[in-house]
């Protein structure tokens, strides 16, 4: 029988190779995806969450990590979307907003938020609010994430909520924002739903924001 | 107290003077969008056309008593020089189209460029150029050359790089990477300083983001030979790194530049100790968002105060990164005031 403890490390550790070989192993084994996501590799990755925030790893390690992560991922949802089983617990679309072109912290929330289980849409870096919307709307997510690291785009944000009550879209996504000059008081203002100083806050307002909690 | 020359005034700092001996301290903020948007010129155009960054940089400096005159405009000069093609927004900040090395691999088809025959290195040359035909060594000229995991991450894209650092499959292609990221900017800084530049800053932007020992083992080494190049041509090295530094702060002590930069989530007062006795000065750390753009005058001028006390007259007291577009003129006006007045 695999360790699947083995599969926690791989994950934290950022190996790839091994968490993909470890994966295959434990389904070979008749282990339930459920269970590999559930108890190990959701695991680890709250892990990865709580080093990044103590800065005992930096961002090399978590995007390892987030790597490792998804390389399982990829094995194991299409057996669980042809069983019928359910493989996120939530969706988000997620991208920084127009005229910023920095993507790593929307990249770090979001390989946070695949690590906590969600499945998320990543539409990348310089989106205009018709795209946000689009995407929101074809994906039907439940948590639309904005980024900004200029206070220069950051207004942008604020155009981006109000495109969604024009298109009836509001009530019907919870809006996290974040980013380096992104403070809570600013967030209230422009009227996001939450807020996130780092990747592991913005989970954490995500999961809150659906009724999650811990 | 005697009014010094600007160039006077960094030069007293940086041979170990006090700044309560001087009638204030440097102030080195960080003018780009803000420059260009002071005359009413598009980003695009400060970006690509030396005489308007010149023009932009020679009125601020005056009108708001700076003490350098800067060719910084954006990150991807030498990105573009070595082949990568960029989308230059009329007023926003030129970005590569697509990634030169999208496969590590590529690395190995990557040619340096003669700074001489370039394109966007040239421009900068020839700002340098301009500044010290209008002023002479009356103000410290600044070139600017990225550092080698910035230059690495420019080329490569961010992410990828910051794989690319830790991920010991492909460690001897990154390494190639980074001596040719290195060799090239030695040779533009060398260019800079042969054109007139007095100091030349090293963006490493990017080694806020990994921990101290991929910052020790990989990229002081490469940062060690672009400062020395520095210094051979007769330059100040100043380096700069967004974010938050306070882990590697002992590691670039040992580095050999001149003006460390700090960002506002660095703890000046450390961060002094820290370089005291390594010839390195530090520059710092007003927040420029929440104090310079978004606070009132006297909150620009008390944090400068906080600032002048936690550094006790041994740092030169800027913003800790680029001054906002939209600062109000007030308050860059109130922070070259508070650094004359008694605290």
């Amino acid at each position: 029988m695999t360790d699947l403890n083995l599969l926690y490390e791989a994950i934290l550790k950022g190996k790839q190779k091994s968490a993909v070989e470890l994966t295959n192993a434990a389904l070979a084994d008749n282990v339930e995806p459920k269970l590999l996501i559930d108890e190990y590799m959701i695991k680890a990755m709250g892990e990865v969450g709580l080093r990044f925030e103590n800065q005992e790893i930096f961002v090399p390690e978590l995007l390892m990590a987030g790597r490792a992560m998804k390389a399982s991922l990829n094995i194991l949802q299409p057996i669980m979307k042809n069983s019928g089983q359910k493989t996120s617990i939530g969706k988000v679309v997620i991208g920084t907003v127009k005229g910023d072109l920095h993507d790593i912290g929307k990249n770090l929330v979001a390989s946070m938020l695949e690590g906590c289980g969600f499945e998320v849409i990543d539409i990348g870096i310089d989106m205009d609010s018709e795209k946000f919307v689009e995407a929101v709307r074809e994906h039907n997510a439940d948590v639309l994430g904005l980024s900004a690291l200029l206070t220069t785009t950051m207004p942008y944000m604020k155009t981006v909520i109000d495109a969604l009550r024009d298109a009836g879209l509001r009530d019907k996504v919870k809006i996290v924002v974040g980013g380096a000059p992104i403070s809570a008081g600013f967030a209230s203002e422009i009227g996001a739903d939450g807020y996130g100083e780092t990747a592991n806050s913005a989970v954490t307002a995500v999961k809150n924001l659906l009724g999650l909690g811990k | 107290m005697t009014k010094l020359t600007p160039y006077d005034r960094l030069k007293a700092v940086l041979d170990g003077e006090n700044t309560k001996n001087l009638d204030r301290a440097p102030n080195l903020n960080i003018l780009m969008f803000f420059a260009a948007y002071y005359i009413n010129a598009p980003f695009g155009k400060f970006c690509t056309d030396y005489k308007t960054l010149v023009e932009g940089n020679l009125r601020c400096v005056e009108k708001f008593d700076i003490d350098v005159l800067s060719t910084m405009s954006d990150p991807v000069r030498e990105t573009a020089d070595f082949g990568t093609e960029l989308d230059i927004p009329e007023d926003e900040l030129p970005h590569p189209k697509r990634v030169l090395l999208p496969n590590i691999e590529d690395v190995q088809n990557l040619q340096l460029f003669d700074p001489l025959k370039s394109v966007r290195i040239l421009d900068r040359i020839k700002a340098i150029e301009l500044f010290k035909k209008e002023r002479g060594d009356e103000y410290p000229i600044l070139g600017w050359v990225e550092g080698p995991l910035a230059e690495a991450s420019d080329l490569r894209g961010i992410n990828d790089a910051l794989i690319d650092v830790i991920d010991e499959d492909n460690e001897e292609l990154f390494y190639e990477l980074l001596e040719k990221c290195t060799q090239e900017a030695i040779w533009c800084a060398k260019a800079q300083v042969e054109a007139g530049a007095h100091i030349i800053g090293v963006g490493d932007a990017a080694c806020s983001l990994i921990n101290r020992d991929l910052y020790r083992e990989k990229i002081v080494p490469y940062e060690k030979r672009i400062v020395e190049g520095i210094k051979q041509a007769g330059g100040i090295a100043r380096l700069h790194i967004c974010g938050n530094i306070n882990h590697i702060l002992e590691d670039i002590a040992t580095v050999g530049f001149d003006i460390v930069d700090i960002d506002w989530m660095v703890d000046m007062k450390h961060a002094v100790e820290v370089m005291q006795g390594t010839g390195a000065v530090i520059n710092g750390n007003i927040d420029p968002v929440a104090v310079v753009l978004n606070g009132s005058v006297s909150d620009v001028k008390n944090a400068v105060y906080k600032c002048r006390k936690e550094a006790n007259g041994r740092a030169i007291i800027s913003a800790g990164c680029e001054i906002p577009k939209f600062t109000k003129h007030e308050n860059l006006l109130a922070f070259a005031e508070a650094l004359y007045e008694q605290i």
